[in-house]
C-alpha cells in the first residue's frame, strides 16, 4: 500500500513540538520551528521559551495527521509531497544538457 | 521546461567546467564508490599555488531530497569561473560582486566544492515516483536483501555518533535513531557509508581547510555553533570529549553545554553576519543567523564533526563551520528555484570575502594537540613544542623544524650548554587568513613545576617578518650568549608573541595563581616548555632536579605528583625532598626510606603515579626535589616521559616533564670522577650505575669538563 506523504504544519507550544520530534511517524524538518507570531522569539538570551506556540514543519502521512489532532496538535496540510514530487520530478532534466560542452578524452 | 540538474548532469557539469577552465578549476574523483556503484567528484577552484591559502570548502545534497542545494553549487563554480576568466563581477538577483573581490577570492582561497554527496539518494528522489521525500542515502537492508533502507548521513559522522552513550537522560529528545527504517538512522558505525568517507576524504588530503558550509534546504536559516547542546565560552573541562558528562548532553537550558572558543564564536557569529546579509540583498529575504542546536539536540552530524577535528584528530587544524538552510521547502518551482540558488551563491561569494578580511592570529602551541584555541583545552600547559634551542645554528630551520613531520614532534631541541652560545627558534602559527609580522620575546627560568614570573630571565627578542596562514614559520636563531648561559643543563622556556594587530600581553598584569595560569591558558600567544629528553643507558640513574615553587604572600597547600606510568614495572625511583614539605600530607605510591634530618627520601614504584597531598609552601617558597629513577638493567630501548606535576586545589598549575630516552649511546662519563669513557671500555663496566651518565656525541662531555679516559679515549686525555 502506498501511503502519500505530506508536508504539514504542526503548530503547538515549543515544549510540546519537541516532544513531538521524536516520534514515531513524524519527520519533523527542525530548522524550520517559528514562533507562531512573528514578532516574538522562541529564546530570551540562552534560554528557551517553553510555553511559546511555535509552528514546525514536518512529513507525514493521513494516519499520523489523525493520531495528532487527538493528541491536541493544530495540523495543517501544505503540500502533497507525492501529488507535488510528480509535478517537480517533470522539472528534472531527462537529457544531460552539460554532455556538448565536455571533449572526449583522448585514451592513455 | 527542465531546471533541475539530474545526478548524470551534476557529474558532467563539472567535468565540463575543469575542461573549460583548466587554469582555475581541477576536477578530482573521491576515493569511494557509493552503494549503487556512483563515483563522485568535487572541484577545486583556484588561481595560484602555494603555502599560504586558506582553504574554504562547500558540500551539498547530503539530504536526496533537498533538490536546490547540489544545483546552488553547481551553479557556484560555474559562474565563479566565468567571472574570474571573464574578467566580470557577477550579479545574483540584487546582489552584486565587483571582479575584484571575485579574483581576490580565487587567487587567495582554495575553495572545494563537493556539491552532490549524495547521488543514489537524489537519484531515487529526483526520478522514483513515490520517493521524492526520500532524505538518506541507499544503503540496502543487508547482503540478502537489496532493498535500499538508507542512512542519514548527516547523523553518521564521528561526532558523539554513538548518541546513546552520550546523550540518554529523559530530558534529551536525540532524533538520531538506530532503526534502519527510521529518516535519521545513523547507520551501523560512525562513517560506514562510502558518503561520509568521501566527504571527509577532502578535509583529510586538505589540511588548509579552515572553513566549511554545509548547504541544506530549508528554514532560511544560516546555522552556526555546536549542534549537541548550546554553546559556552567558559568551562573547557565541557566538552563531547570528557565521559564525566555522558548523560548530561542535549539538555536545553540545563548546566552542561559544549565549550567553544570564544574568539571561534565571535569569528563564526562574524562571518555568518556576512552571509546572511548578503543573502538578503538577493531579494530581500531574512535569513536567520542562529545557533545549531534548535529544536533538539543532533549528533554526528557534519558541521560539528568537522568543529571537532581539531581536538580528536591529531595535527588537525581547527575548521569553523557552517550549514545554510535555504528556500523554504524540499523541492520549489522553477521561479523560487532561481531565488534560492542566487541565495546560495551570494551568501558563499559573501562568506569567502569575508573569510579573507579575517585578521591574523599567530600562536605558539602550549602542546602538541594545542590548535590555537583559546584558552588551551587541555593537554598540558608546559609542553610547548614550538620553543627550540641548539647547540649550534640550523642549516634549514624550515626544513628542520617547520616540516609536517616534525610539526608532531615536541623533541627538537638539544639540552642548553654552558661555556658556548646556544640558539634559540620559535615556531610560529598563523590561524588567521591575513599573514602578519610577529615579534616573540623568549624567557628562562630554572625548572619548576611554578615558574612564577619573578625568576623569568629575557634573552632577547625573535623578530619574523611575514608569519603566513597554513604552515609553520620558523623564527630565530637568537643567539643565548656564552656570557649569559648560568650552567649546562635543563631550563623552562616562556615565549611571549605579539603582532601588530595583537600586541603582547603584559606579564605584569599577573598578580594572582588564577592569573598565571590565564595568562598561559588564554592567550594562544602565550606557551611554556618545561619538557626535557635525558639521555639514559639501562641499568644506570637518571636524575631530575626541580623546584616546587609557592606564591609571594600566600601559604598554599599543595599536591605533588610523580607520573611514572610509562615506565616498566621493573624500574624504581627515590624522591628526595625537605621534610617540611611534608609535614601533614598524606602520601600515595610513596615508602619512606629516610625520614629524619633535614631531607626525606622515598621509594616509588615504575609503572604507577604517587602522590604527596596537601605539601605546605611558604609564601615564596623555592625548594628543590631530586628525582633519581633507576632503571633496571632489561629495560627496552626506547622513550619513556615521567612528569612531576604540582596541583593546587586539585587544579595543575605545572609541571615538569622529562623524556629518558633509554638506549645505546657511544659515550659514557662518570659523574663523580668526570672521565669520559667509549661505551665498550672495561671501565665502564666496573663503574657504579648511579654515576654514569650517557652522551650520544663526545664535544658535549669534553666541553662540560670531562676528561678522556687513558685506555679508550687517550687522545682526549689531558692527564
Amino acid at each position: 500500500v502506498i501511503v502519500n506523504k505530506l508536508l504539514v504544519s504542526i503548530s503547538s507550544s515549543l515544549k510540546e513540538l519537541r516532544r513531538l520530534a521524536g516520534a514515531r511517524g513524524v519527520d519533523v524538518a527542525r530548522n524550520s520551528v517559528k514562533p507562531q507570531d512573528p514578532s516574538k522569539h522562541l529564546r530570551s538570551g540562552d534560554f528557551l521559551n517553553w510555553d511559546e506556540p511555535a509552528t514546525v514543519k514536518a512529513i507525514v502521512d493521513a494516519d499520523t495527521i489523525e493520531h495528532l489532532h487527538k493528541q491536541g496538535y493544530q495540523v495543517d496540510v501544505e503540500e502533497d509531497l507525492d501529488a507535488l514530487g510528480k509535478q517537480r520530478q517533470a522539472l528534472v532534466g531527462q537529457g544531460n544538457r552539460f554532455a556538448h560542452r565536455v571533449r572526449p578524452q583522448s585514451p592513455e | 521546461m527542465p531546471n533541475y540538474y539530474n545526478v548524470v548532469e551534476v557529474e558532467t557539469a563539472l567535468e565540463a567546467f575543469a575542461q573549460e577552465h583548466p587554469s582555475i578549476i581541477t576536477r578530482f574523483a573521491l576515493p569511494e564508490l557509493t552503494w549503487e556503484g556512483r563515483q563522485c567528484h568535487a572541484v577545486k577552484i583556484a588561481s595560484g599555488t602555494g603555502p599560504g591559502r586558506v582553504g574554504v570548502y562547500v558540500m551539498g545534497g547530503i539530504h536526496a531530497r533537498e533538490w536546490a542545494t547540489p544545483d546552488a553549487l553547481v551553479d557556484f563554480i560555474e559562474i565563479m569561473a566565468n567571472a574570474y576568466d571573464g574578467n566580470k563581477g557577477v550579479s545574483v538577483g540584487g546582489k552584486t560582486f565587483t571582479w575584484p573581490k571575485i579574483r581576490s577570492i580565487v587567487e587567495k582561497l582554495d575553495l572545494f566544492v563537493f556539491p552532490q554527496t549524495n547521488p543514489d539518494g537524489r537519484h531515487a528522489s529526483l526520478s522514483v515516483v513515490d520517493q521524492t521525500y526520500w532524505r538518506k542515502n541507499r544503503r540496502p537492508r543487508s547482503a540478502s536483501d537489496p532493498t535500499p533502507v538508507g542512512v542519514d548521513c548527516n547523523r553518521n559522522f564521528d561526532f558523539l555518533w554513538n548518541y546513546p552513550t552520550y546523550f540518554f537522560n529523559s530530558g534529551a529528545s536525540v532524533v538520531n535513531s538506530v532503526m534502519p527504517a527510521d529518516e535519521t538512522y545513523i547507520g551501523p558505525s560512525a562513517f560506514s557509508e562510502p558518503e561520509t568517507r568521501n566527504i571527509v576524504s577532502i578535509v583529510n588530503s586538505n589540511p588548509n581547510i579552515a572553513f566549511f558550509v554545509d548547504v541544506h534546504a530549508f528554514g532560511e536559516l544560516v546555522l552556526q555553533g555546536w549542534g549537541d547542546d548550546e554553546t559556552q565560552t567558559a568551562d573547557t573541562s565541557m566538552t563531547f570529549r570528557n565521559s564525566a558528562f555522558d548523560g548530561a548532553r542535549g539538555v536545553t537550558s540545563d548546566a552542561y553545554r559544549e565549550y567553544a572558543p570564544p574568539k571561534d564564536l565571535a569569528q563564526r557569529a562574524a562571518l555568518a553576519a556576512r552571509a546572511q546579509t548578503a543573502i538578503a540583498a538577493v531579494r530581500g529575504r531574512a535569513y536567520k543567523v542562529q545557533s545549531s542546536f534548535a529544536l533538539y539536540p543532533t549528533a554526528g552530524t557534519s558541521t560539528d564533526y568537522m568543529e571537532s577535528r581539531r581536538f580528536v584528530v591529531p595535527g588537525a587544524g581547527g575548521i569553523r563551520a557552517f550549514t545554510f538552510e535555504c528556500g523554504q521547502t524540499f523541492f520549489p518551482d522553477e521561479i523560487e528555484r532561481s531565488h534560492v540558488l542566487n541565495e546560495v551563491i551570494a551568501g558563499l561569494i559573501e562568506l569567502c570575502l569575508a573569510v579573507l578580511d579575517q585578521p591574523a592570529d599567530v600562536y605558539v602551541r602550549d602542546n602538541l594537540a594545542d590548535s590555537g584555541a583559546e584558552p588551551t583545552p587541555d593537554g598540558g600547559l608546559s609542553m610547548s613544542p614550538d620553543i627550540h634551542h641548539f647547540k649550534q645554528s640550523l642549516g634549514e630551520p624550515a626544513t628542520t623544524l617547520g616540516s609536517a613531520v616534525a610539526m608532531l614532534r615536541n623533541d627538537l631541541f638539544e639540552p642548553i650548554e654552558k661555556g658556548q652560545d646556544n640558539f634559540l627558534y620559535v615556531r610560529l602559527q598563523n590561524r588567521g587568513v591575513a599573514p602578519s609580522p610577529a615579534e616573540v620575546d623568549i624567557y628562562w627560568s630554572r625548572p619548576s613545576t611554578f615558574p612564577t614570573p619573578s625568576g623569568w630571565n629575557l634573552i632577547g627578542t625573535i623578530s619574523v617578518p611575514n608569519v603566513v596562514p597554513g604552515q609553520a614559520t620558523i623564527g630565530g636563531p637568537l643567539v643565548w650568549p656564552t656570557a649569559s648561559v648560568p650552567e649546562t643543563g635543563h631550563y623552562c622556556f616562556i615565549a611571549i608573541v605579539g603582532t601588530p594587530g595583537e600586541p603582547r600581553p603584559n606579564k605584569s598584569s599577573i598578580a594572582s595563581m588564577e592569573d598565571f595560569q590565564s595568562f598561559i591558558r588564554q592567550n594562544n600567544g602565550v606557551a611554556w616548555k618545561n619538557f626535557d629528553v635525558v639521555d639514559v643507558l639501562a641499568g644506570t640513574v637518571a636524575q631530575v632536579q626541580l623546584m616546587v615553587q609557592g606564591w609571594p604572600h600566600q601559604e598554599l597547600k599543595a599536591d605533588l605528583e610523580i607520573d611514572l606510568r610509562a615506565l616498566p614495572s621493573q624500574s624504581s625511583a627515590e624522591l628526595a625532598l625537605l621534610g617540611r614539605l611534608t609535614v601533614g600530607t598524606t602520601l600515595s605510591g610513596l615508602i619512606p626510606i629516610e625520614t629524619e634530618g633535614t631531607r626525606y627520601t622515598y621509594r616509588l614504584a615504575g609503572g604507577s603515579i604517587a602522590v604527596l597531598r596537601g605539601m605546605p609552601l611558604k609564601p615564596s617558597d623555592r625548594s628543590e626535589v631530586r628525582l633519581e629513577v633507576s632503571l633496571s638493567t632489561t629495560t627496552p630501548a626506547g622513550a619513556y616521559d615521567i612528569a612531576v606535576i604540582q596541583r593546587i586545589e586539585g587544579r595543575e598549575v605545572g609541571r615538569v616533564s622529562r623524556r629518558l630516552a633509554v638506549g645505546d649511546y657511544p659515550y659514557v662519563g662518570n659523574a663523580r670522577t668526570q672521565e669520559l669513557h667509549r661505551s665498550n671500555c672495561e671501565w665502564v663496566r666496573q663503574m657504579w650505575p648511579g654515576n654514569k651518565r650517557a652522551f650520544r656525541e663526545i664535544e658535549t662531555p669534553l666541553r662540560s669538563g670531562y676528561n678522556g679516559c687513558a685506555t679508550c679515549l687517550s687522545e682526549f686525555d689531558a692527564g
